[in-house]
């Protein structure tokens, strides 16, 4: 069945309909929230946040309007972003100098692990290839539902994407060797 | 030993970002578990809202009727015609029907009738 039709369910007070939704998409968007606010209890706050107005307020999905997973998406990340503006830091005294806690050249993949290594090439694209890049590689969208949610037209969403996709190539050359172990 | 010269491919990087989104959902962990968990029970900790089906059905009804696709489309735009006609017709109409009433000053004066023809009070200034 589709999320879609689970969501008319739910309308109707299905609970069993709104179980399936959550075990469908449940964790797919904690990470997603983990990664717009980066922080793991802020981000399972934001998620349930965005499932009880699920079950709450059903009817504020239109599904004439958009696929479901497209419209939640936004409705967590806009929640994450809403919460993250709120939570502003002060601002820093004039010449603070952060202590850099990013790992050095030195330390091998082996210690930080495939993925942190990848998480560090992926931070440093610009915001919009990283989220072109999640988007498609991560959350499983579609390249049509992937620009949907950047708010793209699908050639400009792909354009990105061949941009992304080169840059994140480029950051990852130095440690190409030892990734390619990964597979072995 | 030769090093590899030739990029990472698509599906290489494809496996990859799997590898890193399967960890980052830590699907099959504790806390994935119990997360869910919460989430499950959300519909026995949370009313739903009845929705104010009026307001509701009203609201939905405006936003079909606004919709630049509806509005501009042949059939929205036959309607309006349409519509712009009737309303044409029917100003016409009333126009003509005015125009021909035979109306005196006295069909419109709604205070005639207090201040009767044959009323022979006169008055002076002393009253």
């Amino acid at each position: 069945m589709s999320d879609e039709a689970l969501v008319a369910q739910v309308c109707s007070g299905d609970k069993q309909a709104f179980a399936c939704l959550v075990d469908r998409h449940g964790l797919r968007f904690r990470a997603i929230a983990l990664r717009t606010c980066h922080e793991p209890s802020l981000a399972e706050e934001m998620v349930q946040e965005a499932f009880v107005k699920l079950w709450t307020r059903p009817t504020a999905f239109d599904a004439g309007k958009a696929r479901f997973t497209t419209w939640f998406h936004r409705v967590v990340v806009n929640r994450c972003l809403d919460e993250l503006r709120k939570k502003k830091p002060d601002a820093l005294p004039e010449g603070f100098d952060a202590v850099d806690e990013r790992p050095g050249a030195d330390v091998s993949i082996e210690a930080q692990g495939v993925n942190a290594v990848m998480m560090q090439a992926l931070m440093r694209l610009s915001d919009r290839q990283k989220q072109a890049l999640t988007l498609s590689y991560m959350d499983g969208y579609s390249n049509k539902e992937a620009a949907d949610i950047m708010e793209l037209n699908i050639k400009a969403f792909e354009s990105l994407l061949v941009r992304a996709r080169a840059k994140m190539r480029e950051e990852l050359e130095a440690d190409k060797a030892d990734l390619m172990s990964a597979f072995a | 030993m030769t090093e590899d010269k030739r990029p990472l491919s698509d599906k290489e990087l494809e496996k990859l970002f799997a590898d890193m989104s399967a960890e980052q959902r830590g699907d099959g962990t504790a806390g994935a578990t119990a997360f869910l968990n919460s989430l499950s029970a959300i519909p026995s900790n949370h009313r739903q809202e009845a929705p104010a089906a009026g307001g509701v059905a009203f609201g939905k009804w405006i936003e079909r009727l606004l919709d630049p696709d509806r509005l501009l489309s042949v059939r929205g735009l036959a309607t309006q015609g349409a519509f712009a006609l009737i309303l044409l017709v029917s100003g016409f109409a009333t126009g003509l029907e005015l125009s021909e009433a035979d109306a005196e000053f006295s069909d419109y004066d709604i205070s005639a009738s207090l201040f009767s023809d044959d009323d022979d009070t006169s008055y002076t200034i002393d009253g």
